[in-house]
């Protein structure tokens, strides 16, 4: 699924394109669109703002979770909605997972949990 | 007109049932990953699988290996698998139900296979594990035993071993056991 968000001209000035809920790199997401519009209020024939709404998703290289096996722009089994409720996490080893799944996986690993994809030591990415 | 009432009534008696308990158990997240195993299950010739509870047990299922080759080619050996609802995170359960002289499952039917112990990851599935049990046919290991007798005879005396498969495998006895047949 596709998010939307919605900058309004003083975020897209100083910080391009930077989801605003959701404080990841940029790199990690891929911004598959970015459009102007322009919104009438209801009553009024007049144009208002210019509006700039950018829409987004994982930039990850596999399109689904290794763990659960639904997709990333999905959410995990446990999560109802995707997006910054469901978001994804990076380990170090640059292997991605729904941040549910991986925590669920590293929580029941004692005492060191390894990447469940290349079982490197997991580390999540700073 | 008739089928359009019906559909209507069939509506207000799962509401009704809604109100009193759930009418239909949610898949767990277990079944759910589980029903894509399935799905895109890649087995080879040599295996297949079953549901003998039928499609409302997904979570208990028989695979059955028939070998093509190796030791062990010609016998027929079943496996039971049990998933825990909080598959991936816990590996299947694996027994094989068939009585087997093999240096890595012993007489109760326990399996040493790392996948499904130390070396379990969420990301493996169904066919990995399968592909596990196949190539415990076709590469018996005397490492790392659970029938020590067999693993010893495979490490001393490869040709003692093969005799034993054939006999255990055709309904006799190794040593003081019986293994009934299989091929």
């Amino acid at each position: 699924m596709k998010k939307f968000i919605l900058l309004n001209e003083e975020v897209l000035h100083f910080h391009p394109l930077f989801p605003p809920l959701f404080s990841l790199p940029i790199s990690q997401l891929f911004f598959s669109s970015l459009i102007f519009c322009k919104t009438k209020k209801k009553n009024e024939g007049q144009d208002s703002a210019w509006h700039a709404v950018a829409s987004w998703t994982w930039d990850a290289q596999d399109e689904t979770c290794g763990i659960c096996r639904m997709a990333f722009d999905g959410c995990c089994p446990d999560c109802k909605l995707p997006g910054d409720d469901c978001p994804l996490i990076w380990g170090a080893c640059n292997h991605a997972f729904h941040l549910h799944c991986i925590l669920k996986w590293v929580n029941s690993q004692t005492p060191q949990a390894h990447c469940p994809m290349c079982r490197r030591e997991w580390q999540f990415k700073g | 007109m008739i089928k359009l009432f019906k559909v209507k009534e069939k509506q207000k008696e799962l509401a009704e049932n809604a109100n009193g308990k759930p009418p239909v158990k949610k898949q767990s997240a277990g079944e759910l990953r589980l029903h894509k195993d399935i799905s895109e299950l890649n087995l080879p010739k040599t295996c297949t699988i079953a549901f003998p509870n039928g499609k409302d047990d997904l979570m208990n299922f028989e695979v059955t290996i028939r070998p093509d080759e190796g030791y062990y080619l010609g016998g027929t050996f079943v496996f039971s698998f049990q998933i825990s609802p909080i598959y991936p995170h816990e590996a299947p359960k694996v027994k094989c139900k068939t009585k087997v002289y093999h240096p890595n499952i012993d007489l109760e039917g326990n399996v040493c296979l790392n996948i499904l112990r130390e070396d379990w990851k969420p990301v493996l599935n169904i066919n990995t594990i399968i592909y596990g049990l196949y190539h415990l046919f076709t590469e018996p290991n005397h490492e790392d035993p659970l029938n020590p007798d067999a693993a010893a005879v495979l490490r001393d005396n490869p040709k003692l071993f093969e005799s034993n498969v054939r006999r255990a495998m055709a309904g006799g006895y190794v040593g003081q056991m019986f293994f009934p047949r299989c091929v």
